[in-house]
């Protein structure tokens, strides 16, 4: 019987990949040449009206910016699921599967629940990788094997090192994202590896805070609020939502772009480094 | 023609992984699959119209089409937020039946009566309560050994 | 260059889906990061080129493997 129903998903998988081939092919397959005229208007008239050299800030900066405000939404909405469904992540679930182990000492089980319990509040100031993690390890004793050790010397080290150089680099990115490749996205995202490698290569006596999930997530939110508030202040010049309330500055053309990169670097690095830090635990343990 | 037949196949095959690996985690591999496919679809196309970068520094004419590699950006970026949800929520998974794998998951999920569940949370909560009290007073082992033989 | 660059994706892709241990696929998944980074820069497109680096080689692979320690890193089935 096994063996018949195994054949029959095997078919139905067969039929649902030829069926998404086919709505696909037309699309991969298109033979129509690619439209031009917005590379052309771009080309004779980018410049000018919005100072970046880098017409792919110029784009999603500004002509595009209300849709990079929606990005930036969804980002943050996928970072404050993650948060929760980790900060919950061996509550009640977990209790029933813990419950139907007999292996499990009873000792530790009440430690785990001590652990878990204050997980369950709302708490953006406590560390929920941390909570999750002195659950897991419970978890991965009974199961009997424990987690290897990621932190090694030589990780420590090069990673120690090698974070500020990363964290220049990533601000060189964001700051510069007008004139050269790059801008608030591409910088965040390497101001977030960065943060990572701060927290990989952390000792417990360095006094930085930044690898904190407190401080990561006021980060986020105080840039979130920069930039709702920058969107708004357009209006209260006069003009519309997202327009430039700094005006046409000679010496600086491309003000408004650098300010919006500055803001969405320092979001999209606190809120991908903050994740990060979530998923991974608390090394020091 | 090639490239993008490729590219097909390379959606394909995230799609297949998707349907019928078993393992959580390989599912999230197709999907990130499957995003890849997408991103390199659309700055392949892009990228026909013209010879240069899209930096417009003096002499440069015949760039190719930013408004991709723009919208592309932001995907990508998007795309591993969404990789750290799934993620997330496959490590809750784990942690409530103990295994990757769906079918055990399923069967984890089923056997669990809902009543069950919440008197476990409730008994949980209580216990987690006294131990924190007794921890003061010093005791913190004797009781939640009774506490935990009642419950089973 | 694109068809090389593509079919080596592409290989990888499947090895990542059909490999045994979660941790190579990984950094499978890493490798594609790269090979679709230096594609990227090759079809004139730096900035999607610095993300899918930073992203592809960084920051996904840091998620993955945090989840994968915490957990098992075998695949039972396949």
């Amino acid at each position: 019987m096994s063996k018949g129903r195994k054949k029959g998903s095997q078919l139905q998988t067969l039929l649902s990949l030829a069926a998404v081939s086919a709505v696909l092919l037309p699309v991969f397959l298109l033979s129509s040449p690619w439209p031009a005229a917005a590379r052309d208007y771009l080309e004779l008239h980018g410049v000018q009206e919005t100072g970046a050299i880098n017409l792919v800030s110029a784009i999603y900066l500004g002509y595009r910016a209300f849709d990079t405000l929606g990005e930036t939404i969804v980002l943050l909405t996928a970072v404050s699921g993650t948060i929760g469904i980790l900060s919950r992540a061996g509550a009640s679930l977990a209790e029933g599967y813990r419950s139907s182990e007999e292996t499990l000492s009873i000792a530790e089980a009440s430690e785990s629940e001590s652990a878990s319990v204050p997980a369950a509040e709302p708490d953006l100031g406590s560390d929920p990788g941390e909570k999750a993690l002195r659950t897991e390890e419970t978890h991965t004793k009974h199961r009997k094997h424990k987690p290897r050790r990621l932190r090694t010397h030589l990780l420590e080290v090069v990673t120690g090192t090698l974070s500020p150089v990363v964290l220049m680099f990533g601000f060189y990115v964001m700051l510069y994202g007008h004139l050269s490749p790059g801008g608030g996205f591409q910088g965040g995202v390497v101001i977030a590896s960065g943060i990572v490698f701060l927290a990989l290569g952390n000792r417990k006596e360095s006094s930085t805070k930044i690898t904190q999930a407190s401080v990561l997530g006021r980060i986020e939110a105080a840039a979130f609020l920069m930039l709702i508030l920058i969107s708004v202040s357009g209006i209260i010049q006069g003009g519309g939502f997202l327009d430039n309330p700094l005006g046409e500055s000679v010496i600086l053309p491309a003000g408004f772009i650098i300010l919006l990169n500055a803001v969405i670097g320092l979001k999209v690095g606190a809120g991908i480094g903050f994740m990060c830090i979530a998923l991974l635990g608390k090394e020091n343990s | 023609m090639i490239e993008r037949l490729l590219l097909l196949l390379l959606f394909l095959t995230g799609f297949w992984g998707i349907l019928e690996k078993k393992n959580i985690i390989k599912k999230i591999f197709g999907l990130t699959l499957i995003n890849s496919a997408a991103v390199l679809l659309f700055v392949i196309g892009g990228s026909e119209t013209g010879k240069h970068t899209p930096i417009m520094e003096k002499g440069i004419v015949e760039i190719v089409d930013p408004v991709p590699q723009a919208l592309m950006l932001t995907a990508i970026v998007i795309g591993v937020c969404v990789t750290a949800l799934a993620l997330a929520l496959a490590y809750r998974l784990y942690k409530a039946s103990g295994s990757f794998n769906i079918d055990t998951i399923r069967k984890a999920v089923h056997d669990m009566p809902e009543e069950a569940e919440i008197k476990a949370e409730e008994t949980y909560r209580e216990a987690a309560e006294e131990i924190s009290e007794e921890a003061e007073q010093e005791n913190p082992v004797k009781k939640p050994q009774k506490e935990a033989n009642n419950e089973s | 260059m694109t068809i090389i660059l593509l079919s080596l994706i592409l290989g990888l892709g499947v090895y990542t889906l059909v490999s045994r241990d979660l941790l190579h696929g990984i950094i499978a998944l890493s490798a594609i990061s790269l090979l679709s980074a230096l594609l990227f820069y090759l079809l004139h497109a730096p900035d999607v080129a610095i993300t899918e680096a930073a992203v592809g080689a960084g920051v996904s692979t840091v998620i993955f493997v945090g989840v994968i320690r915490h957990t098992d890193r075998k695949d039972d089935d396949s």
